[in-house]
């Protein structure tokens, strides 16, 4: 993916005793059921193009960008499901900016207009991050609205309202360490379907937030390193603890089965499913060449 | 089968579109299987509408987004997504009009049907048509009959493994259809055929139904416009059994009626100059032997008078000739006299071989001509022109005598459409072993006859349906003068040489894995092979086939004897 902005997780605190106070041992799962309707979510952004707007004497960092979010539905098979796939045109700076439309080959690409209020050279990617995470939440929450499925979605969970199925936020970098020394050092023992106790999380002067725990995709390697393998999930908080823990024993049992193929460099954190949805969607946002040689020639155009 | 062509896909445009090969992506709605015929319209700028026609060649199917070999795996288990994507490559048969373009990409792909697939196939063009089979989907497919009666070309070659190519099957369907249809118009009564039956006694049932023939096989004989039934008129012929003590028995096992006893007489030996055929294998002695063997044919032609007193005997010095071996006799003392003009300027060597080969072919060949033991020699000479299809057993007998009665037969059939000067009525002639008659390498009486007949027989009204296993030890101008070339299963090694050159590379390997009953059919007017499957036989190929004879039995002459 190239550039990646450092995105912001917000301090929490976590109360490691919501399921229990014992943090001694792995928490085994019972066999779960496979058998259900899974969904993966996720989403994939692209910068087209960098552009400097000025206007007056005014001058803001932009961008022309693709965000898009998609599903993988995994019933027996797994299949490409609903997708969507938006273009934009974030200027920095709180300039305003307006709708582009392009043209490659026989076909239009229309850029909708997006102010990021930030002036900072990254504000723009961050912005175009937001976008597809807020394009990746719409999508897991109409998912979700349908009962008898679970929904798993890339990253943290990006909204917390309730739904008829829950959704699962599946993090696998570790960006922040919200857990004391001594309940880190269960992170090492985990093995592939086992969990640690779930810990709430809680936001300052916020109530219960969510709910998480951190469980292993595959067994240990010699290379790596002891957190290698390692996913955080995250539940909302509304399910109420019972919910949460037999969602955590499902998802637990559950991921081991989908996990990261070696041929990814994010293995095996990075989802087979998911890893392929991406690539999927990348494809979907139409060939990079051309779409950034379309979008120069607009801006010839344009000012010429 | 409906008649309207129906959409498929679209022109890929992942792969190069040319005007000759293009592929087509397959939507996951429809199907494309290999010899479908398909059509495609793209636009010309300034030159309007051009509609390309062409047949599948190649089709494949894949995992879209998988990349390595073990996602399948992932994908079987639910875990991995990926799209599967169908295409087939099509090789171009047709622009019309001609403007030599690819079809652009997206443009929508149909499966030909009804009159688009004639056009495809050139089946449009076709004004005399002769059924040739079906396509594995059940279309009929055509042969144009302008290029096998000789109008513009003639004769039909097949190549195929023993037993599973189903050679002589396929070349009796084709004569089925000339004499079971319209496509010969008023000549179809007087066209005839002759077959030499040379594997087990397959085609001594040709006129007896098939019992075996069930209401799928009816079906297709009835969508190819045939009648389902064994041939209408047959002469079945066999050889005369060997010591039947002046009886002429016909040596048959499994069929005790309705076939004729052949044999020749001392004096058609003489007059017809036949002896060459006792000499017919082809090595490198055999020019001086054949110099010898004309010489002394003239010479007893020349020398021996009609026996007055048997029409099947010549008289020799004054003697009566009665038998082969006699007649061998005086072969041999004229050459062993040194004084007599028989002999020539030929070494003792050559004589020497000469009488060898003499002897050897009067062991084998001996009960087939007869002297003074004949009786009624007319009745038990084969006469193709009795029956539409003859059908000549030769399949008991030694390699020397096969081919002393094939070199015969087919000799006496070209003097006489040579003699006719016409090419209507045409006369048939179906020979399998093909490289055993006219070998690439060597040369002698029977390839030179066959040769004639591939080069001169378009004009005379003489069809060969020559099959063999391996065409590479044919005599290339035999084959080269083929308008239609069929073949059956192919042996690998054999499917690779030259000869086979005609079949695309994938159409090649296909030919390795064919079933009985499938042919891949080349003619001069489509440029694709296309894979085609005949009919079971409506006719009885064993006696455990047989069905009960037809009412009116054409063999009523036969009785008595």
């Amino acid at each position: 993916m190239g550039y990646e902005p450092v995105m912001q997780e917000t301090p929490a605190t976590a109360d490691p005793s919501v399921e229990t106070s014992d943090w001694s041992a792995p928490l085994p799962v019972p066999q779960a059921d496979l058998t259900g309707e899974l969904w993966f979510v996720d989403g994939v952004r692209r910068v087209e193009l960098r552009v400097i707007a000025s206007e007056g004497g005014r001058r803001a960092f932009g961008l022309f960008g693709t965000a898009a979010a998609g599903a993988v539905r995994c019933l027996g098979r797994a299949t490409f499901a609903d997708h969507e796939v938006r273009r934009w045109m974030v200027l920095g700076g709180g300039m305003p900016a307006e709708p582009a439309e392009v043209t490659v080959g026989a076909s239009f690409l229309v850029y909708e207009p997006k102010a990021e209020p930030g002036g900072d050279p990254n504000s723009p990617v961050e912005g175009l991050h937001t976008l597809m995470q807020a394009a990746e939440a719409s999508l897991a929450a109409r998912l979700a609205g349908d009962g008898d499925r679970l929904v798993l979605a890339d990253g943290r969970l990006g909204f917390l309202g309730p739904t008829a199925s829950p959704v699962v936020g599946v993090v696998k970098r570790f960006v922040r360490a919200y857990l004391e020394p001594e309940h880190d050092a269960l992170l090492p023992r985990l093995a592939p379907g086992e969990r640690t106790p779930l810990f709430g999380l809680v936001y300052e002067g916020q109530p219960l937030e969510r709910y998480a725990w951190y469980t292993r995709l595959v067994p240990l390697r010699a290379p790596w390193h002891d957190h290698a393998g390692l996913v955080r999930c995250e539940v909302r908080a509304g399910v109420g603890p019972d919910q949460a823990r037999a969602i955590a024993d499902r998802v637990t049992a559950l991921l081991p089965r989908f996990a990261g193929r070696p041929s990814d460099p994010r293995a095996p954190q990075n989802l087979a499913p998911v890893a392929a949805l991406e690539a999927w969607l990348q494809h979907r946002m139409g060939h990079r060449g051309l779409v950034r040689r379309a979008l120069t020639a607009w801006l010839v155009e344009r000012e010429g | 089968m409906d008649d309207a062509s129906e959409l498929v896909g679209m022109v890929l445009g992942t792969e190069d579109a040319t005007p000759l090969t293009f592929w087509v992506g397959v939507s996951p709605e429809g199907y494309l299987q290999l010899d479908d015929a398909v059509v495609v319209e793209t636009d010309v700028p300034g030159r309007g509408v051009v509609r390309i026609s062409g047949i599948v060649q190649d089709v494949r199917a894949r995992h879209e987004g998988a990349q390595f070999d073990t996602d399948v795996f992932l994908v079987d288990k639910g875990v991995l997504p990926v799209d599967t994507g169908v295409a087939a490559e099509v090789v171009a048969t047709r622009f019309e009009p001609e403007v030599f373009v690819p079809p652009m990409p997206g443009r929508p792909a149909y499966r030909a049907r009804g009159a688009d697939r004639d056009e495809a196939l050139y089946i449009d063009g076709i004004e005399r048509r002769l059924a040739a089979g079906l396509t594995r989907d059940g279309e009929p497919v055509f042969l144009d009959l302008d290029f096998l009666d000789g109008a513009r070309g003639a004769h039909v070659n097949i190549s195929g493994v023993s037993g599973v190519a189903t050679k002589t099957t396929y070349a009796l369907f084709l004569l089925y259809a000339l004499f079971h249809s319209e496509a010969l118009g008023g000549y179809r009564a007087n066209t005839k055929a002759i077959v030499f039956n040379v594997k087990g006694e397959d085609l001594m049932w040709l006129d007896r139904p098939n019992a075996k023939l069930d209401d799928a096989g009816r079906a297709d004989y009835e969508r190819l416009g045939l009648p389902a039934g064994p041939f209408g008129s047959v002469g079945l012929w066999a050889p005369v059994r060997r010591d039947a003590g002046g009886q002429a028995i016909p040596q048959v096992e499994s069929r005790s009626e309705g076939v004729g006893a052949y044999y020749w007489t001392i004096r058609e030996f003489v007059r017809g100059r036949l002896l060459r055929f006792l000499f017919a294998e082809a090595d490198d002695e055999r020019s001086q032997i054949a110099d010898l063997a004309s010489r002394v044919e003239v010479h007893l032609d020349r020398e021996c008078a009609d026996d007055p007193e048997n029409d099947a005997t010549v008289v020799f010095s004054g003697y009566p000739v009665n038998d082969f071996e006699a007649l061998c006799e005086i072969v041999r003392n004229e050459l062993e006299d040194d004084a007599s003009a028989w002999r020539g300027r030929a070494a003792d060597a050559t004589v020497n071989a000469f009488l060898r080969r003499l002897e050897s072919g009067a062991f084998h060949v001996g009960h087939l001509v007869w002297g003074r033991e004949a009786e009624h020699p007319e009745r038990h000479r084969i006469d193709w022109q009795a029956s539409q299809v003859t059908v000549v057993d030769i399949h008991t007998l030694h390699d020397r005598a096969k081919r002393f009665v094939t070199g015969v037969v087919i000799k006496r059939l070209f003097e006489e459409k040579e003699r006719m000067g016409r090419r209507e009525p045409l006369a048939f002639l179906v020979l399998d072993e093909l490289n055993r008659y006219a070998p690439r390498e060597g040369s002698g009486p029977i390839k030179e006859i066959l040769l004639d007949v591939a080069e001169r027989g378009r004009s005379l009204g003489m069809v060969l349906i020559g099959a063999e296993q391996t065409a590479s030890e044919v005599e290339r101008r035999v084959i080269a003068n083929s308008a239609f070339r069929v073949v059956g299963r192919l042996d690998t090694a054999e499917a690779a040489r030259s000869e086979y050159g005609f079949l695309p590379a994938v159409t090649r390997a296909r030919a390795s894995i064919l079933k009985p009953g499938s042919m891949i059919l080349q003619q001069p007017t489509i440029p694709v092979p296309l894979q085609i499957r005949f009919p079971f036989p409506s006719w009885a190929t064993r006696s455990e086939e047989a069905g009960a004879p037809p009412s009116g039995d054409v063999f009523s002459r036969f009785e008595g004897e």
